[in-house]
């Protein structure tokens, strides 16, 4: 391999320059465009066999659709995609598993209430006569667990699989059916760190074993921990494709955004202000009765953002929505400056100021199927102006969503066209402006960054710490140790549904944190 | 209808398709004319393999259901029931909820202006249709609000239950009309006829075309209006588009399932009473020939768009008026006339913007 240039800015064509093979995928010319928008526009991109390939960009940088492009699930305008010097038409995905291209998605691909066996063997049950080989799927099935140097409880329906293991499954399938490129799109904004952690220990495996790699990622710590080359694309271009090896984050990160941008400083703690919420021996129960969150005691100030930590799947969910009011509790109350909130409704507490960023964008956040301008209009629905006397008054709406979207900076479509038509990013900024455009009384954020570019996630942070300054007490969901040290004032850990730790973020390291969210310490 | 409605009309799984919205544009007229155009030709088909003369069928099919002021006229009166159930289906399905029991507001709504209209003679006129459509409307409210509370309050699937509702209300209201309230005069299962000044006259004699068209018009337009000006309107749409979404928002799901119910059983009550007031005079056994599952289709097929369901309750108003009298013309069994319906209906829910040929030309134009 050569040595990559420091400036990273000369793109550096091909493995080919290296290793006088013919590149496992070569790509030339590639461009599709959604209306005015170039998606992918001229992509040309060789990627090496046997090596872990990362594409990294903000979000609506095109490395989705270029990934979609190579699977098949999107018909490039032009261009060509050549397989081991072989043209090929990878015009659907069947053709694309055919060529021996898998993908997993960010929304798994499985049917939930069959089990991991079946889930496996679909499309290709091994057979002897007209009855499914059990036996012989199973030896498969756990052949292909040991080439992957994993575990997996093959007669659990998927439904009660760990997230982890769902994507487990997924690898395991696209080596079931034999593919030797692995697509990944974003493969760890779904996992806690522990899973993300055995994922990182699967895919050099799995190059190791002369398959292809690619994954789309956000994360520039992950592609320093796992990619050989990585490719850096802006606005439907790729900018340069470098070894990771002596390559520059720092470089790498301006590369991406394409401009200096820095992240803010918090400002030093603010005087506390007062108890804006107070719970008391909360306990909530998940959707299948199990008690998630036991007696969760803790109480939030004006002016404070506490940060929850915990693994995934500990009992944040249940706690947020029950802040909420989606969720009724079992036990414990609830107040609100004081005032029981337990018995109101959602609507009653919106009413009083409770903000919520739902860590389920396109399922709870928003309505992808409604206009922005309907997507900004709820909270402010029984607002005299906009919809007095119960009659909408549209211009006034559009004009309020208006004013929303640009002061959040949402870019990509005007208040009548459909959230479908946003980025993950600008509808996020959506969602926070129809949140906090003024200062929530308490803010729930689940997971208010997930899924977010880098600028993006510094717009975020820049919000919560002025609805911080302006009084608005946050409790803070966040799978991102750092973001949590870096944003809170203090911090509670959860651990299997129980508060396990209440600390003064400063005082926190991530090791710390580690071990009190698995219930090490 | 532009403001701040989306056009999304009655969701549809997974519409992630990506188009130009330009050539999307182009494609709507043809997505709303395409099952016509292949029904008919589906149609032609078995007619020719009947050996009849299929332009010569749909000829007359036309000239009777368009042919002439009496025809027009007739396909208006066809189309008037149809309309309203089809509104009444909309308004369900357009909040997610999935109301197949707009039959059974259609009867309890008809029997309940019947009686109004042969029990209350001293009323005078326009006071005693108003008080009859009013009391049709409550009865067919009141009837969709049986499934509404299972539904909101116990979570009962709406399907299973609306639909076997309607069994419910077709056969009390037959045992009410053949124990209590029997015809005196007639071997028939009818109630006695309705006061002569309960009964609207007609716009356009001989047709029974009345003032019940005029108003499933203006219904319509309170239906465009409701959803896209009305903040209820807005919270249903939202309830309707993701619930999950809506319930996050603070909207009340519960309460928006039972104004959802409340207002299709109040618009198939309507349907019932005008036809008993403007077609029919007297409440008949088993009268209706499925207006309320006809009006499934019309939503369907309007993809709950306000014209395009005035527009399918008029080809189904043509298609039955016109139907029933070609009958009398020439030897084409009534089946014929079901089959056209049924595969309008079939091609009325194929996303034509998924079909490959389709989508080759969305990307060139």
């Amino acid at each position: 391999m050569t040595q990559a240039p420091r400036s990273a800015d000369a793109p550096i064509v091909g493995a080919s320059a290296a290793s006088a093979t013919v590149p496992r995928i070569r790509i030339r010319g590639l461009t599709k465009s959604y209306g005015s928008v170039m998606a992918n526009d001229g992509i040309d991109l060789d990627i090496a066999r046997g090596g872990i390939h990362a594409i990294v960009g903000e979000n609506g940088a095109g490395k989705t659709t270029l990934v979609r492009a190579i699977y098949g699930l999107v018909e490039p305008d032009a261009g060509s995609i050549e397989l081991d010097g072989k043209l090929v038409d990878v015009a659907t995905p069947a053709k694309a598993i055919a060529s021996r291209i898998g993908m997993v998605h960010q929304r798994f691909q499985l049917v939930e209430p069959l089990t991991a066996l079946e889930n496996l063997t679909l499309g290709d049950l091994p057979h002897r006569g007209m009855f499914f080989d059990r036996s012989a799927a199973l030896s498969r099935a756990r052949a292909l667990a040991t080439e992957l140097g994993t575990s997996m409880e093959w007669d659990r329906p998927v439904v009660h699989l760990s997230v982890g293991a769902r994507q487990r499954l997924e690898i395991m399938r696209l080596l079931y059916r034999k593919a030797d490129i692995l697509i990944f799109d974003e493969p760890t904004s779904v996992l806690t760190p522990q899973e993300a952690d055995d994922l990182f220990r699967v895919l050099p495996r799995l190059a190791g074993q002369g398959r292809t790699i690619i994954f789309i990622t956000h994360k520039l710590r992950e592609v320093f921990a796992l990619a050989d080359r990585v490719t850096v694309m802006r606005r439907g271009r790729v900018i340069t494709t470098v070894p990771t090896k002596g390559s520059d984050p720092q470089a790498l990160a301006s590369l991406i955004v394409g401009e200096h941008f820095e992240r803010p400083e918090l400002e030093a703690v603010a005087d506390r202000g007062e108890a804006v919420i107070d719970v008391e021996g909360l306990s909530v129960c998940d959707d299948l009765g199990t008690l998630s969150l036991r007696e969760a005691t803790f109480t939030v100030h004006a002016g404070e953002i506490v940060g929850v930590a915990g693994i995934e799947g500990s009992g944040q969910r249940e706690l947020v929505e029950a802040l909420l009011g989606v969720r009724q509790p079992v036990a414990g109350t609830i107040r609100l400056r004081g005032r029981p909130l337990q018995r109101a409704s959602v609507w009653d507490r919106r009413k009083r100021g409770v903000a919520f960023i739902s860590e389920d964008r396109d399922g709870e956040g928003a309505c992808l199927a409604a206009t922005l301008a309907e997507n900004v209009l709820p909270l402010e629905r029984h607002d005299p102006g906009l919809a007095g006397g119960g009659r909408l008054r549209i211009s006034a709406i559009a004009a309020f969503a208006r004013s929303v979207l640009t002061r959040f900076d949402v870019r990509g479509a005007g208040p009548q066209s459909p959230a479908r038509a946003l980025s993950g990013g600008n509808l996020q900024r959506l969602v926070l402006g129809r949140e906090i455009h003024k200062t929530p009384t308490l803010l729930l954020a689940a997971h208010p960054t997930r899924g977010v570019d880098v600028r993006g996630i510094a717009f975020i942070h820049e919000q919560l710490a002025q609805a911080r300054k302006a009084g608005a007490a946050t409790l803070l969901i966040s799978e991102e140790l750092s973001e949590l040290i870096e944003l809170s004032d203090r911090l509670l850990v959860i651990f299997e549904g129980r508060l396990v730790a209440d600390l003064p973020a400063a005082e926190v390291s991530p090791e710390r944190l580690g071990l009190l969210m698995t219930g090490a310490a | 209808m532009s403001g701040i409605v989306a056009e999304t009309g009655i969701p549809v799984a997974g519409q992630e398709t990506i188009a130009p919205p330009r050539a999307l544009r182009l494609l709507r007229p043809l997505q709303l004319s395409g099952p016509f155009v292949i029904a008919l030709l589906v149609g032609a088909v078995v007619l020719f393999a009947s050996g009849r003369d299929a332009i010569g069928t749909y000829w007359l099919l036309a000239q009777q259901s368009l042919g002439g002021t009496t025809e027009i006229a007739n396909t208006l009166v066809a189309a008037t029931p149809i309309l309203l159930t089809g509104l009444a289906t909309a308004v369900a399905f357009r909040s997610g909820i999935f109301n197949v029991g707009v039959e059974g507001s259609l009867y309890v709504g008809a029997f309940a202006a019947a009686w109004a209209g042969f029990t209350l003679k001293g009323l005078a006129g326009p006071l005693l249709i108003v008080v009859a459509v009013l009391l049709a409307a409550a009865a067919g409210a009141l009837w969709a609000l049986v499934p509404g509370v299972l539904r909101a309050r116990w979570r009962v699937d709406e399907v299973v239950t609306t639909l076997m509702l309607n069994y419910v209300a077709i056969l009390l209201t037959s045992w009410l009309v053949n124990y209590y309230f029997l015809a005196p005069d007639i071997a028939n299962s009818m109630s006695p006829m309705i006061a002569k000044q309960a009964r609207l006259g007609s716009l356009l004699p001989p047709s029974q075309l009345s003032i019940a068209f005029v108003v499933a018009l203006l219904v319509t337009g309170l239906y465009a209006y409701f959803f896209s000006r009305t903040r209820i309107g807005y919270e249903l749409r939202m309830t309707g588009l993701n619930p999950r979404f809506a319930r996050a928002v603070g909207i009340n799901l519960g309460g928006a399932v039972l104004i959802a119910f409340a207002i299709s059983g109040f618009l198939g009550g309507v349907a019932g009473g005008f036809q008993i007031l403007g077609v029919n005079y007297r409440f008949i056994d088993h009268f209706s020939p499925g207006y309320g599952f006809t009006g499934i289709a019309v939503a369907l097929l309007g993809r709950g768009h306000p014209i395009g369901i005035v527009l399918a309750a008029l080809f189904f108003g043509a298609l039955s008026s016109g139907g029933a009298m070609i009958q009398l013309f020439s030897d084409i069994p009534l089946d014929l006339i079901n089959i056209l319906q049924g595969t309008v209906m079939i091609f009325a829910v194929i996303e034509l913007s998924r079909l490959p040929f389709v989508k080759r030309w969305l990307r060139h134009a």
